[in-house]
């Protein structure tokens, strides 16, 4: 439906108006043709009684001395018809017998016999004044082809206008006469003059009202949708908060205001989940910059610094900057995982050496807090997976296990691959730390959250309470989970699942690549 | 001046303490909530640096504890949140003044110094003791027109005594609010940096200003 700019209420009344009209007009031609056919039926059952009358008389004045021609000629004249003439037409001698004038007519006239002409002008010369030439011709044209049982009818023009013509066929001893009667049709004519009338005066006027009535209506029942508009467009990114009024439930604007109110929920959350990451961003930004920024001022606040003090201070700075390198990393990644970019770039690997070779590349950093790490596992286990987001993990739960396990501790990393219907391996980084307490359990996988806060988890957090949160997306962008599944007094146990290949031998692709990235 | 510095992150902590040491402050250091109540209840800071995000009690709840404990030492918070109600929330919680990070170390010694001076009474910036002058925005020392150069701990001593001037202050007050947690009270420090102050201050001057009240302290005036 072509809209052609127009509001949709303004649409919505013109349909109305257009269907209303429609049926409208339809009800109108129904019901004129009704009173049209009701009327002429009238009309037609007038002049069939009036016909019938003067047959029964005709009967009954049948004396056998008279010729039937009289008896016609005496009963016609003897009747009086309002509206209406009667005739008679003789089929044997081809004659017509004129009726009179009406009653109130007191002109009556002898009417000569004759041809069906000048009979037929004689009619005219009665009050009724009417002259209706044709109606010798439907008579006597109607002897052959009517009954007795089924009269003919038909409209005549007169001097007088349109007129009603009845034939009539009445058998009289052997003798068959055509009783015919006309009737004016101005009453019939002024009914339906009326009906139209009243038809084209009324329609256009319920047509306005019930036009200005559906546009009212539309409005009416559009006026939430304005309501909703209104408060639509004033809601920004500052004012997600708010919401569209609900007028009434059950209804369709009241569905679309609350599915546009939970909309507006998600939106808001997903943005204050935004607002929060960036604040969480630039504060964990905030401390190493402040000692970059604070060591470099203090390093120039004096002219006169030895050598080692500025070296001191430059590898301080140097220290902090990597830190901020890792922080910055991080959130670009997560950032990047989060706008939902592909970021793995999967090749054929080995599972269980990426993890030796992890575990050996921080065994010197546990050894310098006292800790022990190994490995135990094969060298196989392949897999299709992009090994340096894979090494990432591995090293962040390696990293997170050596942090929270006090001196003297232990750290196993186990690898194996377990059969089920799918096919999966498992890779468990245990700890004999302090465990995660209960209620940081729910969190630890959030970004920016630290179990413990503190000088001691400070040197070797990988940034920011960033590592575990990708970790989980890095497992999770590989089909896989990374899940907490014990954490007391004697430890944690880390485990990652990550999807195995079906068949051993070539590794499907198709394992890595339809991944949904959820981080 | 004797300040306790309470930040989480050790590397922020030596920074800062290096350059408030510099300054003249003696510094303490607390790296969580707890450890910073404790000691700012046995001892008598001149001011405290107060990090908000801390371990165990936050710095709003260290700030607001000592608050109700009665303690009117001087506040600045360190914060690395600058949202209005982050820095409402640390005023309210006590603190006299804030500095957001990251922040230039020379703002952070002025809202310092500005915070020390309005105990126990506003002081100007500059101490004025007869003719001698203690600048505590360069930390330079005048007697006249002559300039004496001190080490960073005799200003600190010298400063402290200006700030009491006319007033005995007694040894213990002078070691507490002179040197940090580590000075040994039994040694003579004190003693040494006095005699070396006379030297520098009177001499060459026919009006002592360092007195020396025996068993009780000393004192700073004419």
């Amino acid at each position: 439906m072509p809209t052609l700019g127009l509001s949709i209420r303004a649409r919505l009344a013109l349909w109305y108006a257009a269907v209303f009209a429609a049926s409208l007009g339809a009800v109108s031609i129904a019901l004129y043709g009704v009173v049209a056919r009701r009327s002429l039926a009238n009309v037609d059952a007038s002049l069939y009684e009036a016909a019938t009358a003067v047959a029964t008389a005709i009967e009954i004045e049948a004396d056998g001395v008279r010729s039937a021609r009289d008896v016609a000629v005496h009963v016609v004249h003897e009747f009086r018809f309002r509206d209406l003439q009667v005739a008679v037409y003789d089929g044997a001698t081809e004659t017509l017998v004129p009726g009179t004038a009406p009653a109130e007519s007191d002109d009556t006239q002898a009417i000569d016999e004759g041809d069906v002409d000048s009979i037929a002008r004689g009619i005219a010369t009665h009050a009724f004044r009417m002259e209706v030439p044709a109606l010798g011709g439907f008579l006597s044209s109607t002897s052959t082809t009517a009954t007795l049982s089924r009269p003919a009818y038909t409209n005549l023009e007169s001097d007088d206008g349109e007129v009603r013509a009845i034939a009539l066929p009445h058998r009289i001893g052997a003798h068959v006469i055509i009783i015919g009667a006309v009737h004016r049709l101005h009453s019939h004519r002024r009914l339906l003059a009326g009906v139209r009338l009243s038809l084209g005066l009324g329609i256009p006027l319920l047509l306005l009202l019930s036009t200005l009535g559906g546009y009212l209506l539309a409005r009416k029942s559009l006026q939430p949708v304005a309501v909703m508009t209104d408060r639509a467009a004033h809601i920004s990114a500052t004012t997600l908060h708010e919401r569209l009024p609900v007028a009434n439930a059950g209804d369709e604007l009241g569905r679309l205001a609350r599915v546009f109110n939970d909309l507006l929920a998600r939106v808001g959350a997903a943005f204050e989940q935004q607002r929060q990451f960036i604040a969480d961003a630039s504060h964990e930004l905030r401390t190493p910059v402040a000692i970059v920024r604070g060591e470099a001022e203090l390093a120039l606040s004096r002219d006169e610094r030895s050598a080692d003090e500025l070296r001191a201070a430059l590898r301080t700075i140097r220290e902090e900057m990597l830190a901020l390198q890792r922080i910055v990393e991080d959130l670009f990644l997560l950032a990047r995982a989060h706008a939902g970019e592909r970021l793995i770039s999967p090749s054929e690997m080995y599972l269980g050496e990426l993890c030796a070779e992890c575990v050996r590349s921080v065994r010197s950093l546990a050894a310098s807090k006292g800790t022990t790490v190994r490995y135990v596992g094969g060298d196989e286990l392949p897999m299709r997976g992009d090994e340096g987001l894979l090494r990432r993990l591995l090293l962040n739960l390696l990293d997170n296990a050596i942090k929270y396990t006090p001196a003297g501790g232990a750290v196993t990393v186990t690898a194996r691959s377990i059969d089920g219907d799918a096919g999966a391996y498992v890779v468990e980084v245990a700890d004999t730390g302090l465990g995660v307490p209960a209620e940081a359990r729910q969190r630890i996988f959030d970004r920016f959250f630290r179990a413990q806060r503190g000088r001691e988890a400070g040197e070797l957090a990988s940034g920011a309470g960033l590592g575990l949160s990708i970790a989980q997306w890095i497992a999770q962008a590989h089909s896989g989970t990374l899940e907490l599944i014990k954490s007391d007094q004697a430890g944690s146990v880390f485990q990652v699942r990550l999807p195995a290949p079906v068949h051993r031998v070539v590794a499907e692709p198709v394992a890595v690549e339809g991944v949904a990235f959820t981080g | 001046m004797r300040l306790l510095l309470v930040e989480d992150d050790a590397r922020l902590a030596d920074m800062l303490s290096r350059s408030l040491r510099e300054q003249g402050y003696a510094v303490d250091i607390a790296g969580d909530g707890e450890r910073a109540l404790y000691q700012a209840r046995i001892n008598d800071y001149d001011g405290i640096v107060l990090d908000i995000g801390l371990p165990k009690r936050d710095g709003l709840d260290v700030s607001q504890a000592l608050r109700q404990e009665g303690k009117r030492v001087p506040i600045l918070m360190l914060t690395a949140r600058d949202a209005v109600r982050d820095r409402v929330a640390g005023l309210d919680a006590g603190a006299d003044d804030y500095v957001t990070k990251p922040f230039a170390l020379e703002e952070l010694h002025a809202r310092l110094r500005a915070l020390l001076r309005r105990l126990p009474e506003m002081l100007p910036p500059a101490l004025n003791v007869a003719d001698l002058t203690v600048d505590t925005r360069s930390q330079t020392v005048r007697r006249g027109e002559r300039t004496i150069p001190v080490t960073v701990k005799e200003y600190g001593l010298l400063e402290y005594l200006a700030r009491n001037a006319g007033r005995v202050v007694g040894r213990a007050e002078l070691c507490e609010h002179v040197w940090d947690e580590n000075h040994d009270p039994f040694s003579n420090a004190l003693e040494v940096y006095i005699n070396r102050l006379r030297r520098k201050v009177d001499d060459g001057s026919n009006a002592p200003l360092i007195h020396t009240h025996r068993g009780a302290g000393y004192r700073l005036g004419t």
